[in-house]
């Protein structure tokens, strides 16, 4: 897959998602990028040595400093599909978890919902639910997860 | 794009429709993530051997659970807001809340996701309409989620926030992790921090352990 193509996914996957109503999910990984990969490089007598992603330098010396590296276009592509999966299956499980505990919390079966709500005289009133089992969260990962899933693949491909 | 990979994003378009109108609140994940720490909280209090109840504002036995979306204050009446009553025993018991405001060393609000901390003070501040010094918090957690690599002002941020506290047990929790976060984290003993803690994963029972533990001390205090 070519990088044209690439940011041609990266865009439209992120117009979808904003459509979808997930603009704060495509703003906090356009940050992400924004700052892009944090690297350590090592130089000697002004000339580079050694330039290594954060995560796998171990050991820092006087010469070492501190930059970034832009993301490449398949690295937008899977930091984008890989927040949404994250949305998608972490807030199906905490959904399902909480909902569980609390259900079990208590005898009634009344008291098995357990409710959120805001303590701001600004906000809305609105107040949400957490379903536990079978919650609307899991029903939407269970769709779209297979299909990030073959987006993925593709994207691996040379 | 090819025409498959076209046919792919409108089938992820169309499988994402109608989402859940709880997934376009950014606020809902942090709230259900919150609302997890809490019951980790729980657990480890019974581990200790509490015992814990539920209670409303009001004062009365829940018929739901309700929890705040957003920090606020905790004598506020504006829903049953719920928090938990951990007793144990001949110690002074303690309550359990999520999204309260505590005033600081400099009697400066803060924004605490869940915090845990004397019944007595908490019984007050119902009463005379004040916010909970921080000094009779046991414990307390930043509860961060993200669905990307966290950013490294969320960890100075709890710097900040935890020069201000006086808990013995101040944490930062993710859902996500971050190289630099992490690191920063990591340069001092008394910043006390959790990443990738999601359900059934390692770093929750590390996290249950890091409350367990706090009770343990608080008993033996």
């Amino acid at each position: 897959m070519t990088d044209e193509e690439l940011d041609d996914i990266f865009a439209s996957l992120s117009a979808i998602l904003t459509d979808a109503g997930l603009a704060w999910l495509v703003a906090q990984v356009n940050e992400a990028i924004q700052i892009g990969r944090i690297v350590t490089r090592r130089f000697h007598r002004g000339r580079l040595q050694e330039d290594e992603a954060l995560e796998l330098t171990t050991k820092t010396t006087r010469n070492t400093t501190i930059g970034t590296d832009p993301y490449g276009s398949v690295d937008r592509v899977n930091i984008l599909v890989n927040a949404l999966r994250v949305a998608l299956e972490h807030s199906a499980a905490l959904e399902q978890e909480v909902g569980h505990f609390f259900a079990n919390e208590h005898a009634t079966a009344e008291a098995s919902n357990v409710i959120s709500a805001s303590d701001q005289p600004i906000s809305s009133d609105e107040t949400q639910t957490i379903a536990g089992g079978n919650n609307p969260a899991a029903a939407t990962a269970s769709r779209v997860l297979p299909l990030l899933d073959e987006l993925s693949s593709r994207i691996a491909q040379p | 794009m090819t025409p498959a990979e076209q046919q792919l994003l409108a089938q992820i378009r169309s499988a994402l429709t109608p989402l859940p109108p709880s997934f376009t609140n950014s606020s809902r994940g942090s709230d259900l993530f919150e609302a997890y720490i809490f019951t980790l909280i729980i657990q480890a209090a019974r581990s200790e051997g509490a015992t814990v109840t539920y209670e409303t504002v009001f004062g009365a036995t829940p018929t739901q659970f309700y929890f705040r979306t957003s920090p606020g204050h905790i004598y506020s009446r504006r829903h049953p807001y719920t928090h938990a009553v951990i007793d144990f025993g001949p110690r002074p018991p303690l309550e359990a809340h999520l999204g309260i405001l505590v005033s600081g060393k400099s009697q400066v609000l803060h924004e605490c996701d869940v915090a845990v901390l004397d019944r007595t003070e908490a019984q007050e501040c119902r009463q005379n309409r004040t916010e909970p010094r921080s000094r009779t918090l046991t414990l307390s957690a930043e509860a961060k989620f993200y669905t990307t690599t966290l950013e490294l002002d969320l960890a100075r941020s709890f710097i900040g926030l935890i020069s201000d506290l006086t808990t013995s047990f101040p944490c930062f929790v993710a859902n996500t992790t971050s190289v630099s976060a992490m690191r920063l984290l990591s340069a001092r003993r008394e910043r006390n921090w959790f990443d990738d803690v999601m359900v059934g994963q390692p770093s929750a029972d590390l996290l249950r352990s890091f409350f367990a533990r706090a009770f343990h001390y608080y008993k033996a205090r």
